[in-house]
């Protein structure tokens, strides 16, 4: 009886009549009936009778306990839950008012609202924070930022107009601007700051369901509920304990790969064509007496592709320094090039030629995508290199190297993680490494059992997935989504 | 070789394990951690271009010095570089030290001018190298080249408007072509990469593969 209670206060507050809208239609029905005993006015006195139990179906709030407030799980402070039980009354047109209130305001009885329509906020609707969990479509579901509501007040920082700044002598006008970022700054912090106090306050919500007629508290002995929940930071993203696990799991299998690797070197990994060129690319470069190009393509150092390139160039280089042929490495990064200069200049001196390592032959090319391009493509043409070995994130430049390099008649080896790119590679070059194969070249070429052992930990891994998803695919057809649901990534 | 191994192999260690946590922490520190990181690497990218820079101009000095074949365009890397750091310098008409170039500097006007449209004219010549790749690959010489072609023809074909002219069914079966075959195959390449990355990560930050720091892995 306590949403009826309930609905009587806010009826009694609003003023509105306390006669319900279907006894106002069903009179308005039989009033037109008896009026008038044409056909037309019959027809339209049924229809009016006919809906009258749909139209006028009374508002009923959802339970009291079912509405909860409780800092969202899973992140960063920011943002309140608050969840609710469906009502029996929901549907086009019933929306549900949330209002929210610091304790200042709610002392002083104002709130701030948010409507919900009753159809749609279930708490279903993130299973990143929630799960997947099939009593969760049961439940309407909001998060709410205080700070959305509470914002914090920007401070002015006053900045020099254009016509001031020309005013103003070179020296003069730098300290200002600096001046001015430095205050810029301090104020981002400040807001910052100043939203994750707001956030971590304690917050009071009430809620009412609402046809546009009339409004119903969700209520508590005679009163509408409230319910408080302040933000918190968390230290884990729940969401993805299924990545950790996966990650764990499979860095155990590559772990336990490369002990098995230690106790029996001789481990069959599959071969890898274009990496069984490289020697073959090298020796032809020596018998030409011409040069090995080695193009790192647009990846910074934080790609792992670049990464790999890096490592299968300290092993290109040392062979080709140990038949005495030249290594060019064209660098479209400045740190990309400087790691380069370093891995060259070690691998000549363990190959025991310190001064055959010239750092013009790791330069910057240009950091510019198609400057670069046209600079390596121009060199390929005027020195005709033996080798090229593309390694590395390319872009578009790809073919416009791959074809020029091809056209030069030099035997090409790609290798790129970037697979939009992996089509214009195959028709252009001899070999290709495909995706993973460019991680796993450095260890094939070093042949080191540990590096190997990864390398059949990588294979187990890829196994599992194919596993998973033909067995996913099956059970999805047959309705049952539970693989697709542990495997998805947020 | 404590500070050329040792300490490098601690410091990538460290790092890796921190931005592996940040994955799956949402706490502000560790967001705050991200932020600084992300500062640093900037800074130090500031000081790579200098490297760069140098590396750039001396090996076109030598080039130059030596009379190598194509010096003459060595020379034009010189003018251009120097011409634009003039530029870039006097900052007309801001002056020295004043906002940083944007619309409407003499700067800006040579960047819009002839750098981009230089970097446009190399772009386009991608729809020509497309077309040479192209005629080479589409050879029906076998099985495999022959279903090639005729994924490529159907699918050039189905994105062309006279295909949707003549009927709906070759946009339709271009489209079926790339959103179940070419997809399946592109979400394997994927897979296998992220796999090989999460290896290769591993390798690195256990520090087994050591190439990266110059020399071999051990």
């Amino acid at each position: 009886m306590r949403p009826q209670a309930a609905r009587r206060k806010t009826q009694a507050v609003s003023g509105k009549p306390q006669a319900s809208s279907r006894c106002y239609l069903l009179a308005s029905g039989l009033q037109l009936a008896a009026c008038s005993l044409r056909p037309g006015a019959l027809l339209a006195a049924t229809l009016v009778l006919a809906c009258t139990p749909l139209i006028a179906a009374e508002l009923v709030a959802p339970e009291a306990a079912s509405f909860r407030a409780y800092d969202r799980p899973s992140d960063d402070g920011n943002a309140i839950g608050v969840e609710w039980g469906l009502a029996p009354t929901e549907g086009e047109g019933v929306a549900y008012v949330l209002e929210v209130a610091s304790e200042e305001d709610y002392r002083a009885g104002k709130f701030h609202t948010r409507r919900v329509p009753s159809v749609a906020a279930f708490k279903a609707d993130h299973p990143e924070y929630y799960g997947f969990s099939p009593a969760l479509k049961r439940l309407h579901y909001v998060h709410v930022e205080p700070a959305k509501f509470y914002r914090p007040q920007p401070r002015r920082i006053a900045e020099p107009s254009k016509e001031e700044q020309q005013k103003m002598s070179p020296t003069a006008r730098a300290r200002v601007l600096a001046g001015v970022a430095y205050e810029q700054r301090k104020e981002r912090d400040r807001l910052a700051a100043e939203r994750r106090r707001i956030n971590g306050q304690t917050y009071y919500f009430r809620l009412a369901i609402t046809d546009g007629r009339q409004t119903l508290y969700v209520s508590e002995g005679g009163q509408p509920k409230v319910v408080t929940a302040a933000g918190r930071p968390n230290l884990f993203k729940w969401g993805k304990a299924n990545n950790l696990v996966f990650s764990v799991l499979f860095c155990a299998v590559i772990a336990g790969f490369i002990r098995a690797a230690r106790r029996n070197p001789n481990l069959f990994i599959r071969k890898i064509a274009g990496l069984e060129a490289v020697d073959e690319a090298i020796g032809r470069a020596t018998e030409m007496g011409r040069p090995i190009y080695f193009v790192h393509g647009l990846g910074g150092m934080g790609d792992l592709s670049t990464i790999a390139a890096v490592n299968i160039l300290a092993r290109v280089a040392r062979r080709a320094c140990e038949y005495d042929t030249r290594v060019r490495v064209m660098n479209n990064d400045p740190i990309v090039m400087a790691v380069s200069q370093e891995v060259v200049k070690q691998a000549y001196t363990e190959a025991g030629r310190p001064d055959a390592y010239n750092p013009d032959d790791v330069p910057l090319v240009a950091p510019d995508q198609f400057s670069y391009a046209a600079a390596v493509n121009g060199r390929m043409v005027r020195e005709r290199p033996a080798t090229i070995l593309m390694m590395g994130t390319f872009a578009a430049e790809s073919l416009l190297l791959a074809e020029t390099g091809a056209s030069t008649g030099a035997i090409q080896i790609a290798g790129t993680d970037s697979y939009t790119q992996l089509p214009f590679f195959i028709p252009t070059c001899d070999y290709t490494l495909m995706g993973e194969e460019l991680y796993a070249a450095s260890a094939y070429l070093s042949r080191e059992p540990k590096l190997l052992g990864s390398l059949r930990g990588q294979d187990v891994g890829k196994a599992f997935l194919m596993i998973a998803a033909v067995l996913g695919t099956l059970l999805a057809t047959l309705g049952l989504h539970w693989i697709s649901d542990l495997l998805r990534a947020f | 070789m404590l500070y050329k191994r040792a300490i490098p192999l601690i410091i990538v260690f460290v790092m890796g394990l921190l931005a592996f946590v940040h994955e799956f922490v949402p706490h502000p520190l560790s967001a705050a951690f991200r932020e600084e990181m992300t500062t640093w690497f900037r800074i130090i990218g500031g000081f790579g271009m200098f490297i760069g820079l140098y590396s750039l101009l001396h090996m076109h000095a030598t080039r130059i010095r030596r009379k190598q074949l194509g010096w003459g365009y060595s020379l034009f890397v010189f003018l251009g570089a120097l011409g634009m750091i003039v530029l870039g310098l006097v900052n007309e008409p801001h002056g020295p030290l004043g906002s940083a170039p944007e619309d409407g500097t003499v700067f800006d006007w040579f960047y819009m001018n002839v750098q981009v449209p230089c970097g446009a004219t190399i772009f386009s010549l991608l729809a020509f190298f497309m077309a040479s790749a192209a005629f080479r690959t589409f050879r029906a010489r076998n099985l495999d080249a022959a279903l090639l072609l005729g994924a490529a023809v159907i699918v050039m074909f189905g994105r062309i408007p006279l295909s949707a002219m003549i009927s709906d069914v070759f946009p339709q079966a271009a489209d079926v072509l790339l959103e179940y075959p070419n997809l399946a195959a592109k979400r394997g390449i994927l897979l296998g990469i992220s796999l090989g990355a999460i290896s290769q990560s591993l390798r690195i930050l256990f520090g087994i593969e050591r190439s990266y720091l110059g020399g071999g892995s051990e």
